[in-house]
């Protein structure tokens, strides 16, 4: 353990923190997806020499243990990366999540100028959800993928840029196997610019203490987070406590977990769980690791500064091939997003037996992602994902219309929607009524219903269709969720929670998202 | 006409003390503080310009006021009702369907200033190109009538969807609901630009906020009959009272706007055209981007969580100040705030009860603030600073912690990430830019933090208390037209440049600005697909000229690249059209009072004991130079100077220190 005093910790913290932050910042603005820029899906953060993560910016929950992931998988393929080396990577059985994410990883070195004396300072990473990466659908989130092959272009490791600058040769890869290349160009150029500014700030950094002083200060900020994660994992009360919860498809696929509380360390186990399946909800390791982050740091230390030191203490074990340890060729496209979200739903379940006065009750428990587009000439690609009803908490009600548990990605503005993209925008409200009741009860689910101004492909990736988000304490449950198909001849049609359809010139799809479940008995 | 013939009062109103800076032709300037009045700023501000300037007339009163933000704050608005487009009755609500903390469960969202209740819908509809895919129907708009009336309104707000691109419909509507004799807010009038959420949220604050305003204005008034008023907007320029009465929504950011905008002109009378303001005060402190001697405007602004799109000076704030109370934490880590000892009882050296470690008390112990000086306002009441208290109260911190020095540390870092936020994150070189210091505290870490940054200078101009004040004489008349119009670069786009022109300078002609306008163009751009939009200035008035490698170059700027073969779409056009202030540049011959003689004390300076020179400020005089270790103290705050560093006094009697490139 390295020592630091209490004042070199807080200000290493920040200028760690801070390198991250602007490399966010960097990324949203320079992207050309709405995705990135509108909707933050994106992630950042800066790692040590041998792949440790130091700190985050938080954007984007399930970010939050697959960032690793992907640099640990770029540090086994190539080793140490050399000066102006960057790597991205996509693969969800090497270091990705799902398909769309694209990760990008770069060596920051004491030397820009790229020359082999220069000494390896630490990595920078950043990802972003690009809108289209091929595949048999647009929005590359096919719902009838049976394998991972149809849901877009797979990347393992690959050198994207090197010591001569950006690769053309993989870029116009990834740009052809896109529906929307140009798009994908201008994203990729976005998180370039990212890493470049993370490095920089980096470098000063070094400049300033010398990179010796700079390595015990990421190996001190991290062990200063166990310290505080340690600190409050204390105060749970030792045992073993265990809740499983189901995904929709077919009769059902059973996710159970069982948390053990021993001392300062947390163990997950999700033995029991059903085995992967020939449909795009299988979580990859790295996604069910996120989600367990996600959960212990809600309940331990939320303030703690986001590294690899808060983890320390937890350790999480899935059964291989399992759905929630995924292996190839599953399909994982909505592992990340809907998967991750029943994940949530079952620690929190386990918590809640430990911690009854600090849990939540179950919010919306899916991401209700939408996906409308086509290609050809008028090629768009419209994705977006929709809040719900969040579980009401042991402190107040549950918020509604809100992105909740492993993601928090915004929304897309009507008037931008329709300048955009061939839809038009017909309600966007809160769902009355759906949430559960309690003495704190559950938030309201939305509304969103768009017309198709043009024939078109639709894909809805959903749950919480027919189990509704469960309350807690005696709080009800929220309402279910339900999707809608209005026929441009006024026929409704009622659509289950996952599936591709085509959409005609006319057509309305109106989403309905879950509510939250109760907290405590409601007050009558 | 530049030159008013007659005395100006500048009067901003703080959270504590109403200030007021007097400039009349034959007069040296004067600044005088009086204790603010909470209930009604009015009362304070007659009695600050009485104070001030007793018995004569004055002419123009530029006023920066609290009103409106205190308002929100405190939610004492008008009760409003919402009129918008069927289908988006929830748009507050919803907001942007992000919740505001990711892990921390206390937090939630702020309720909306409008409950679902007060919200009525219209069957109507826009498309994006300003056709009406529903028509409003003249039926539809007596039901809305009625319903509006039967829920009371004080005010009323109507923003419908795709109204930037026609506002035919909200207008009808409008001209319909006058009947109701209440304020009506119509959104294509305040803000002509596109995203829902934030259109209404701007619209909503400003229908809450009309009757407040009024109220307060006609009172002020009032009170001072003589001078012509005018108020500080967020943008950084005055406006009229009856703009600001309808439009109070632009007065969020009244007084820091005033400030920036003061610091912006004094760095530039002391040679630098790029700086950042640092205005560091007792709970909290301010930065803002200055470029070529005026604060950078931008148009994602929020308050208390709720967005407004009106133009605001980009100022960062971060809650930690002089009050900020320092703590250890469960890993160990020595913090700074975000708790603060506030005013009651303030830093434990102030001795007023006050038994928690500040910032201010670190300064204490280390010499920094002078033992015998009285704080406050001059007038006797003051109080001497108790170092044993501060010493006291630095020592509950476990031995490890650091101490004084070690508070001070950590305050830089935070501090030095503000700083980067409105610096480096935007883009730009630290190395380009002075730190302008003012608020008590800014001058005393000032060099300490431009060197961290790499800044090239320090500059504390000679009256960092009345900044703002100052600023309002320094601030143009200032109105912005805008039209989201989105268009390809190449579009002509001359007839809305042409309205938008006309629209700005009628304004401020019927604000009663007299003499010459200054108008300038800006277009909000960005590459076809993407959705973040950059701000361009537009220097060539040709008609039709394509913007695009405008874009380009402003995109390399700010994020290292242009894309010079994409095609660009121009989102927004705006117009400034501004006045003339009533001051070209900071004055120069302040009366800083009577100098106490020169002194020596030991003071803490990175981990040594060194003796400082302690000089008076009132007794620098242009073409002096301080060397460091030194203390530079006068009334309202303390220039701290490290051995190495020399301040040299320039003609307009800024402190100016150059730190090595």
């Amino acid at each position: 353990m390295v020592e630091l005093s209490g004042v070199e910790l807080e200000v290493f913290r920040h200028a760690l923190a801070g390198a991250a932050e602007e490399m966010g910042v960097a990324l949203r603005r320079a992207a050309y997806s709405p995705n990135i820029k509108e909707r933050a899906d994106c992630s950042a953060a800066v790692f040590d020499p041998d792949g440790e993560m130091v700190a985050q910016a938080e954007h984007i929950p399930v970010h939050l243990g697959s960032m690793p992931a992907s640099v640990r998988a770029v540090l086994d393929t190539y080793g140490a990366l050399r000066p102006g080396q960057q790597v991205c990577v996509n693969d969800p059985y090497l270091g990705g999540t799902h398909l769309p994410d694209l990760t990008i990883v770069a060596g920051v070195f004491t030397d820009s100028a790229f020359t082999d004396s220069a000494e390896l300072l630490g990595y920078v990473a950043n990802r972003a959800h690009h809108a289209d990466v091929g595949g048999a659908a647009p929005g590359s989130m096919p719902a009838n993928a049976t394998e991972i092959a149809m849901e877009g272009l797979r990347i393992p490791p690959i050198l994207i840029a090197d010591a001569q600058g950006e690769r053309a040769d993989v870029v116009a890869l990834i740009a052809a196997n896109s529906r929307t290349p140009g798009e994908r160009r201008g994203d990729l150029r976005a998180q370039f610019a990212a890493n470049h500014v993370g490095a920089r700030r980096l470098r000063e950094l070094a400049s300033r203490i010398g990179s010796p002083r700079l390595h015990q200060a990421m190996a001190a900020v991290c062990d200063y987070s166990d310290r505080r994660v340690r600190a409050a994992v204390r105060q749970i009360p030792d045992g073993c406590y265990r809740y499983c919860d189901v995904l929709e498809v077919g009769a059902g696929v059973t996710i159970r977990a069982a948390l053990t509380v021993a001392g300062e360390e947390v163990t997950i186990d999700f033995a029991g769980t059903d085995p992967q399946i020939p449909v795009n909800l299988n979580a990859v390791f790295a996604v069910t690791q996120s989600c367990a982050m996600f959960v212990f740091r809600m309940l331990t230390d939320p303030d703690a500064p986001p590294n690899a030191g808060c983890y320390r203490s937890l350790r999480v074990h899935a059964p291989e091939g399992s759905v929630v340890n995924a292996t190839f060729p599953a399909p994982s496209a909505a592992g990340n997003v809907e998967t991750s979200q029943r994940i949530v739903d079952v620690l929190l379940g386990c918590f809640a037996q430990a911690i009854p006065e600090r849990v939540p009750a179950a919010s919306q428990g899916t991401m209700n992602n939408l996906l409308i587009g086509t290609g050809g000439e008028h090629a768009f690609s419209y994705y977006e994902t929709l809040g719900g009803g969040e579980g009401g908490t042991p402190s107040r009600p549950g918020m509604s219309g809100v992105h909740t548990g492993m993601t928090n990605t915004r929304n897309t503005p009507a008037e931008a929607v329709e300048v955009d993209y061939p839809l038009r925008v017909w309600r966007y409200e809160l769902r009355c009524s759906s949430g559960g009741a309690g003495a704190h009860p559950g938030g309201e689910g939305l509304i969103r219903e768009l017309e198709a101004l043009t024939d078109c492909t639709l894909t809805v990736q959903s749950e919480r269709r027919e189990h509704p988000p469960w309350g807690l304490g005696g709080g009800q449950p929220g309402a279910v969720g339900r999707n809608i198909l209005r026929r441009a001849d006024g026929t409704e049609v009622q659509l289950p929670s996952k599936g591709t359809w085509p959409l005609r010139r006319g057509d309305r799809i109106r989403i309905e998202t879950p509510g939250g479940g109760g907290w405590g008995e409601p007050v009558t | 006409m530049a030159k008013p013939s007659e005395a100006c009062a500048g009067v901003d109103v703080g959270g504590t003390f109403t200030d007021v800076v007097v400039h009349a032709p034959g007069h040296r300037p004067r600044a005088v503080k009086v204790p603010t009045t909470p209930d009604n700023q009015a009362v304070g501000v007659q009695r600050g310009v009485e104070h001030a300037w007793p018995g004569a007339p004055l002419r123009l009163l530029p006023h920066g006021t609290t009103t409106a933000t205190n308002a929100v704050l405190q939610r004492t608005l008008a009760r409003t009702v919402l009129v918008t487009t069927d289908g988006f009755a929830d748009v507050l609500q919803i907001a942007r369907q992000d919740r505001p903390a990711l892990y921390d469960l206390t937090v939630t969202r702020p309720a909306p200033l409008v409950s679902h209740e007060q919200v009525v819908t219209v069957r109507e509809r826009m498309s994006p190109q300003g056709t009406a895919v529903i028509a409003l129907s003249e039926e539809e708009i007596d039901r809305v009538v009625r319903q509006v009336q039967r829920l009371e309104p004080e005010s009323v707000a109507v923003s419908l969807l795709f109204s930037y691109a026609d506002e035919a419909h909200e207008r009808r509507l409008c001209a319909a609901l006058r009947s109701l004799q209440v304020p009506i807010t119509r959104s294509s009038a305040l803000l002509a630009e596109f995203r829902e959420f934030e259109r209404t949220s701007t619209c909503v604050l400003n229908a809450a906020l009309a009757p407040v305003m009024h109220r307060y204005l006609s009172h002020l008034t009032a009170r001072l009959p003589g001078p012509t008023i005018t108020v500080m907007t967020s943008g950084g320029g005055t406006a009229g009272v009856d703009f600001v009465a309808d439009a109070p929504v632009h007065t969020l950011l009244s007084g820091p706007a005033a400030g920036v905008v003061a610091a912006g002109a004094v760095a530039r009378c002391a040679g630098f055209e790029h700086a950042i303001a640092f205005d560091m005060g007792g709970t909290s402190t301010d930065v803002c981007l200055i470029r070529n001697g005026q604060p950078e405007v931008s148009t994602s602004a929020q308050i208390a969580g709720l967005p407004f799109r009106t133009p605001a000076v980009g100022i960062h704030t971060v809650g930690a100040g002089g009050g900020s109370i320092a703590w250890v934490d469960a890993g160990g880590a020595l913090r700074v705030g975000p708790a603060s000892a506030g005013a009651d009882p303030g830093p434990a050296c102030y001795g007023l009860g006050g038994s928690a470690p500040t910032v201010t008390d670190a300064h204490c112990v280390l010499g920094h603030l002078d033992p015998d000086r009285e704080l406050g306002p001059a007038d006797g009441t003051g109080l001497r600073l108790d170092v044993e208290a501060a010493a006291r109260a630095i020592g509950t911190l476990p031995e490890p912690a650091g101490g004084a020095l070690g508070i001070l540390t950590v305050v830089r870092a935070t501090m030095a990430r503000a700083l980067r936020r409105v610096s480096t994150e935007r883009g730009v070189d630290p190395a380009h830019l002075a730190l302008v210091a003012y608020g008590g505290a800014g001058p005393l870490h000032a060099s300490a933090l431009a060197r961290e940054l790499g800044c090239r200078a320090v500059v504390v101009p000679p009256t960092p208390g009345v900044l703002s004040a100052l600023g309002l004489l320094l601030a143009p008349a200032r109105y912005e037209a805008s039209r989201t119009v989105m268009a390809p670069a190449g579009d002509d786009l001359t007839d809305t440049w042409q309205a938008l022109e006309t629209q700005a300078r009628d304004e401020l002609r019927h604000q009663g600005v007299t003499g010459e306008v200054t108008l300038s163009r800006v277009a909000d751009a960005r590459y076809a697909g993407q959705s973040h939009e950059l701000r361009l200035a537009v220097p060539n008035p040709d008609a039709g000229a394509d913007l695009a490698p405008l874009l380009h170059r402003a995109h390399r700027q700010a994020y290292g690249y242009a894309v010079p073969d994409e095609p660009v779409t121009i989102v927004t056009l705006r117009v400034v059209a501004r006045g003339e202030p009533i001051l070209a540049q900071p004055p120069q011959d302040w009366d800083l009072g009577q100098p106490a003689p020169e002194r020596s004390r030991e003071i803490g300076l990175a981990g040594q004991t060194v003796t400082a020179r302690v000089v008076s400020r009132a007794g620098l005089v242009a073409g002096d130079e301080v060397g460091g270790p030194a203390v530079i103290e006068q009334s309202d705050t303390t220039t701290l100077l490290a051995p190495d560093e020399v301040a040299v006094v320039d003609e307009a009697g800024n402190l100016v220190v150059r730190l090595p490139g």
